[in-house]
């Protein structure tokens, strides 16, 4: 590796340094508005920090107040919808996905280039072209309004995606091993499960993570699809204690409310970084 | 080869059998969605009516658009916006990779997880975030008037000619970390028996990044930008978390004016007219898709 010199040490620093002062600022700031006292919250210490650093921790049940008087949902509830509509997009997603990737790894068949095209397309189509029908599809359905109103056009949208990782993987198996269960007398579905899928558990746990984000932070279509309050997920809600909002919000409960619905998503990621970084690598460039 | 050749019988439609699943959810969740707002496109259908299908226009919705300086404002806005996380994000993020890569920080990792950290969030959480922090009486404020430029000290969301620069702003703040992480698994990538024989012949840093990196991270280069690209185009969240496409439409991009013209409440509820905004959206996001396929293949 380079040995770098004083200078570019220097510079290397700073740069970082600035890089993540601008980062982190606005992200630090909402997080000890957090725990300001209401009174206080203009008199910042060092324009982040509670006055004096004084935390408080009473706008936490302000917050869940606040929520379940005027958003008419609960914060466990926001939750739970979000963890349905994901997980079951998630599941739906990965299981045709990875079904599709199948096929296209283990056979040979005239339509497997169309597919493969038709799939590539389908990943960069942008959604608003689909808005107008799925509202009307959903309504035909009797959806709307239902977690499967999320869970069935996020499946959609994860498989391309989802097949393109899953392909690239599989494509990787060696040929011995499928050959080997063919001796054995394996039909496809026990390859399928037996030598594919446990081979594959890298490749799937980066799609998992790849589509968790996309799903757990989806807000267009939930926006459009969900206008019951006791369904929606995480960022419909909080969409509106924003602009238009019908009741006022102080600042502290603002900052508290952030923090209840971005806390947890923090731990994850912090816990699984290292995923969360593969799965973006193999969303952006082998999709 | 990969297929079997022990079996040969209905195995024709055995691929179709694991294929379907996802066929079955892609045509009617997709591709049916797809045609119907092509379809669409030619008929005047306001939201309320029950006929969808009834007031066939040809290209007069077309013809509308091409008028429309409302189009024409959010589509030059999209642009701006589109252009920016080419070029901008994508260059502070190459930026910053490399300083990463080769300043052998201690906690490379940390770093570079935190500045990916905003891409985690829900866009309209940082949107959230950012109208506080940018609102009259917010910390920005309070910083510029301490250090003496209380003529900044400006409501900065509800300025007409700054909104769509602050929302530029707040998309690359968000992503910048997505392309540094992309930038970062290339720079891991390369080759590094070239590099360590330039340093061992005595080439300095820079110039060994503008030789032999550089050249090197093309293809990823390239890649980040078509992400980038067909990402700018997509952009809604963040816009409608911060300013609803306002002040009186002043930040509005193709994806919010669309919305404007369809779903939104006491809007003009024009859904054909609406579709063909998606229309051409899709288009211009799907030619460059194509070029992109054209890339990929070409690397295989």
């Amino acid at each position: 590796m380079y040995r770098l010199t004083l200078g570019q040490k220097i510079f290397t620093r700073v740069v970082i340094a600035l890089a993540l002062i601008i980062v982190l600022v606005p992200l630090l700031w909402v997080f000890f508005l957090a725990f300001k006292r209401p009174e206080e919250v203009y008199q910042s210490t060092l324009f982040i920090f509670p006055k004096n650093f004084h935390f408080t921790l009473e706008n936490f049940p302000g917050a869940i107040e606040f929520a379940e008087k005027h958003l008419d949902i609960s914060y466990p509830r926001m939750y739970l919808n979000s963890i349905i509509v994901t997980t079951g997009g998630l599941i739906l997603a990965v299981f045709a996905a990875s079904f599709a990737a199948f096929a296209m790894v283990h056979y040979k068949f005239k339509s497997k280039e169309v597919y493969y095209t038709f799939i590539l397309l389908s990943y960069m189509i942008p959604v608003q072209i689909l808005l107008i029908p799925l509202y009307l599809v959903l309504l035909r359905l009797n959806l709307l309004n239902t977690y499967g109103a999320l869970i069935l056009p996020y499946a959609t949208i994860g498989i391309p995606i989802a097949t393109l990782i899953l392909r690239n993987f599989f494509a990787q198996v060696p040929y011995e091993f499928t050959e080997a269960a063919l001796i054995d007398g394996a039909n496809s579905f026990q390859i399928y499960k037996n030598v594919y899928l446990p081979l594959a558990r890298p490749a799937l746990a980066t799609c998992i993570v790849f589509l968790f984000l996309e799903m757990w932070n989806e807000f267009l279509f939930a926006f459009i699809f969900i206008r019951v309050e006791a369904l929606q997920t995480l960022p419909l809600a909080m969409s509106r204690i924003g602009i238009g909002a019908k009741y006022p919000i102080p600042w502290a409960i603002y900052g508290a409310s952030i923090v209840l619905a971005v806390g947890p998503i923090f731990i994850i990621f912090m816990i699984f970084q290292r995923w969360f970084v593969r799965g973006i690598i193999a969303g952006g460039i082998k999709g | 080869m990969r297929f079997r050749t022990n079996t040969v019988t209905l195995r024709k439609t055995e691929p179709y059998f694991w294929l379907s699943p996802s066929i079955i959810l892609l045509l009617i969740f997709l591709m049916y969605p797809i045609i119907f707002s092509v379809a669409l496109s030619f008929f005047n259908w306001k939201g309320y009516s029950l006929e969808i299908f009834a007031d066939f226009i040809g290209f007069q919705n077309y013809v509308k658009l091409v008028k429309d300086p409302l189009y024409w404002l959010s589509f030059r806005n999209t642009i701006f916006l589109v252009i920016t996380v080419i070029f901008v994000q994508n260059a502070i993020a190459l930026f910053l990779a490399l300083i990463i890569y080769f300043g052998n920080f201690k906690y490379g990792n940390l770093i570079r997880a935190l500045i990916f950290f905003p891409g985690v969030i829900s866009a309209i959480v940082i949107g959230l975030v950012f109208r506080k922090f940018l609102e009259l009486t917010g910390p920005v404020n309070t910083f510029l008037k301490l250090i003496g430029l209380d003529a900044l000290a400006i409501p900065w969301l509800t300025n007409r000619n700054l909104t769509i620069w602050i929302v530029s702003f707040v998309t690359v703040w968000q992503w910048v970390g997505y392309n540094l992480v992309i930038f970062y698994a290339g720079l891991q990538s390369i080759d590094h028996s070239l590099l360590e024989a330039a340093f061992i012949d005595g080439a300095n840093l820079q110039r060994s990044i503008f030789k032999i990196v550089l050249p090197l991270l093309k293809p990823i280069i390239f890649l980040s930008a078509v992400l980038n690209f067909i990402g700018g185009f997509r952009v809604y969240d963040i816009i409608w978390a911060m300013t609803r496409g306002g002040p009186v439409h002043a930040s509005e991009v193709l994806t919010t004016y669309m919305y404007y013209q369809s779903f939104q409440s006491q809007g003009p509820s024009n859904m054909g007219y609406a579709a063909t905004i998606a229309v051409t959206l899709a288009i211009i996001v799907l030619v460059f898709a194509v070029i992109r396929i054209k890339f990929l293949t070409r690397e295989e």
